[in-house]
């Protein structure tokens, strides 16, 4: 470019910054991206049982689990806590559950949660990594 | 004239963090809107040679950015 030694292409420009949960500046911003709504999730990884799982305490929302690099391999209904202890969650959890991606924006997903009847929603970067869980009654829209 | 080297947007964090300039050609107002930190407003559509030396070191790294299609 313009007579530049080293220049980058960003692939999937902005929206590949936004999906990984990076923030942005400007006028609109994050103001109104889930990202901003994100809470810490508790979460097993992919060789854990449902002891591990009964460990975290108090399970109102479902569980992550986790393989390598924090990737989500699916998640563990809190129902799974009648199963025998012994469990793997490999065989307990839902291998696709629902996710949503850190840079959509927080009406849009009020609304659809709410539309699902879901209480809350696993929030991950494109690439599948976990980055928390959104709850909807803290969506205050 | 070589082409740009395509990067993901981790990569480009860790380019940005090493002292690497960001580039968004997008137009002004969107710019305006929403940027990534840092990030230089140099609109495709008014782009050129003089634009860029005022704004850019040629010597750094850049990271150009549009939207999401290029």
């Amino acid at each position: 470019m313009l007579g530049h030694v080293d220049v980058r292409d960003l692939i999937g420009g902005r929206a590949a910054w936004t999906t990984n949960g990076m923030p942005t500046d400007g006028q609109v911003g994050d103001a109104r991206r889930i990202a901003q709504f994100v809470q810490r999730a508790r979460s097993v990884s992919i060789d854990a049982t449902i002891a591990d799982v009964i460990a975290l305490g108090d399970l109102r929302y479902a569980i992550p689990v986790l393989g390598p690099d924090d990737v989500v391999l699916g998640a563990v209904q809190p129902a799974a806590r009648a199963l025998p202890d012994t469990t793997p969650v490999e065989k307990a959890m839902n291998p696709a559950p629902g996710t949503i991606r850190p840079d959509v924006r927080v009406d849009d997903v009020a609304e659809q949660l709410r539309t699902d009847n879901l209480d809350h929603v696993l929030v991950t970067t494109v690439s599948g990594v976990l980055v928390g869980i959104v709850v909807t009654d803290e969506l205050h829209v | 004239m070589s082409v740009p080297k395509r990067i993901d947007a981790l990569q480009a964090h860790a380019l940005l963090a090493r002292g690497a300039q960001l580039v968004d050609v997008l137009p002004r107002s969107i710019y305006d809107q929403e940027h990534l930190p840092g990030a230089i407003s140099l609109p495709l559509e008014t782009l050129d040679r003089l634009a860029a030396e005022k704004a850019l070191d040629p010597q750094k790294t850049t990271v150009v950015y549009c939207f999401d299609q290029h």
